[in-house]
């Protein structure tokens, strides 16, 4: 399977992004799938290429049906549960992983 | 090193709505001479054009605005609000509501990371709660960082 681009973000791709990143980088090596996550910002995040995005309710809102590839809505960017729960059905929906 | 500085810290009881905890959350940085006045105006227009996505988990906010000329440098303010914020957020209302800015580059990194624990750890937000002024809870926030 080809490494994963996960795209994690907010407003500006500094902020809550980052902390979506770490989480998000957690929850991959976890379960040990190769993923490279980086934090982007509203405005350029359905111009850079990434097999997802991960963002807030507000956010996912913002870029809605711009973007190119699925966008995951995260509630709480520091609850590893839900953060894990996400990245695993999103594997499960769209890379084939049971 | 100091998780966040005291000047950087705050505790509230008064009510506040949305645009005036953002402007003290911004006061600080500005006393503090990390950003100018415009940065905060620019945190309060982020909040209006992309709405509350900076309320980031449940009474948590990290408000901040695009790493730009206004931002002196990297730097990180913290308001404990005993009267909850109410940004219109699924995870409203807010009691701790950070304030960050970057200069783009990369050095705030680990300070958020030291912030990511705290949040992952409810025992720690309690605390933080209790705390009743300033200087408590700079030394709370120490202790815990060296924790983790």
């Amino acid at each position: 399977m080809k490494e994963l681009r996960v795209q994690a973000v907010c407003g500006f791709g500094v902020g809550s992004s980052t902390l979506l990143k770490m989480k998000l980088d957690q929850a991959f090596r976890k379960n040990n799938i190769e993923a490279t996550v980086f934090a982007g910002d509203v405005a350029t995040s359905t111009s850079t290429a990434c097999d997802v995005i991960f963002t807030s309710r507000e956010l996912a809102e913002t870029i809605g049906s711009r973007a190119k590839c699925p966008v995951i809505v995260i509630n709480s960017f520091v609850d590893k549960v839900e953060i894990e729960a996400k990245v695993l059905q999103y594997m499960a929906d769209h890379q084939g992983l049971k | 090193m100091a998780f966040i500085k005291i000047e950087n810290l705050k505790i509230r009881k008064e009510k506040m709505d949305a645009n005036e905890a953002l402007r003290e959350i911004g006061r600080l940085m500005v006393d503090s001479k990390s950003v100018q006045p415009k940065y905060v105006e620019n945190m309060i227009a982020s909040y209006r054009e992309f709405g509350p996505y900076f309320v980031i988990a449940p009474g948590v906010a990290i408000a901040h605005a695009k790493p730009d000329e206004s931002v002196i440098r990297d730097d990180i303010a913290l308001m404990i609000c005993h009267s909850p914020v109410i940004f219109n957020s699924h995870n409203d209302p807010v009691t701790m509501l950070f304030g960050l800015c970057a200069t783009g580059s990369h050095q705030h990194m680990e300070v958020l990371m030291k912030v990511a624990n705290l949040l992952s750890d409810t025992e720690a937000q309690k605390q933080i709660m209790d705390v009743t002024n300033e200087r408590e809870l700079f030394e709370l926030l120490n202790s815990l960082s060296d924790k983790t």
